[in-house]
């Protein structure tokens, strides 16, 4: 079993099976431009640093890899938009104690920095679903931001909205 | 990625994940998401058909009558989008209501008339 070293930005090494890599587009990229294939070259042994990825969520992308492992990779961006995702349990259990935090949202930049599409979209999915029937002020509190609107402002969305919802 | 430079907050996410999140929420869930923040409002607005007022628009029925002190307009609204047109109405008058019948929906705008106004 090859193994390729990653290295997240507070320097620690993550040694990853070479065949979970193929899920991640940033990294597929690297490892055939820097010829980390080839196993005659020193290039072979030589980590790869990541230094966008924090250890700890690092940890958690390779975790998700490893479960989806042999999952067909998804490829370009023609997403069927109309078509309903639905997150797995295993992957909902996977995010949920990282639900209304900075972890998730760490992971969901994770997997667009390494292009994970998959990860990505179930990622993308799980937030979506936390704000299901949820208003406003309510997603503000849950996800710490701050309320930018005056009440006019605010009144002005509520009418805008009625006729709609 | 560590919390100082935002990209761990909601509100600092980078604009194509922002979308690719709020594009995964259903209409009622965009429309009510419009009210967290001016960029989630921002991101939001422009993809939902249902608040860009048509330039032109026809109205099946519109009809005006006179009650004591008072005039009442109503409206068939057909059309969600159209009825984005009629908010600046219903934000003069002293009342505002609808009546649903069926698919249609009509509303009905009460303004202060007195009787010593003219109605012509």
């Amino acid at each position: 079993m090859v193994l390729i070293t990653l290295v997240s930005s507070d320097e620690q090494n993550f040694p990853v099976e070479r065949e979970l890599l193929k899920q991640s587009g940033t990294i597929e990229t690297l490892i055939v431009n820097m010829n980390l294939d080839d196993e005659d070259t020193d290039a072979a042994a030589m980590p790869i640093p990541l230094p966008n990825v924090k250890g700890d969520v690092l940890e958690k992308v390779i975790q998700w890899m490893e479960h989806h492992k042999g999952d067909p990779v998804k490829e370009g961006d023609n997403e069927d938009n109309n078509a309903e995702i639905v997150v797995p349990q295993w992957d909902d259990d996977f995010f949920k104690p990282a639900m209304y935090g900075s972890k998730h949202l760490e992971l969901t930049v994770a997997a667009s920095y390494l292009d994970i599409k998959n990860l990505l979209t179930l990622s993308c999915k799980a937030i979506s679903n936390t704000f299901k029937g949820k208003t406003g002020p309510q997603i503000r509190e849950e996800w710490g931001v701050p309320n930018e609107f005056t009440p006019e402002e605010e009144e002005a969305i509520r009418k805008e909205n009625e006729w709609s919802e | 990625m560590d919390e100082s430079d935002g990209s761990s907050r909601m509100e600092a996410l980078a604009p194509e994940l922002l979308k690719e999140i709020l594009e995964k929420c259903s209409l009622n869930d965009q429309l009510r998401l419009r009210s967290t923040c001016r960029r989630i409002k921002t991101c939001l607005t422009p993809h939902i058909s249902h608040l860009s007022a048509p330039e032109e628009c026809t109205i099946t029925r519109m009809s005006l009558r006179k009650l004591h002190n008072s005039i009442h307009i109503s409206v068939d609204i057909d059309d969600v989008a159209v009825a984005q047109h009629f908010i600046a109405l219903g934000d003069r008058a002293i009342r505002q209501w609808k009546r649903k019948d069926n698919e249609k929906v009509r509303s009905i705008y009460r303004y202060r008339f007195t009787d010593t106004d003219l109605f012509n």
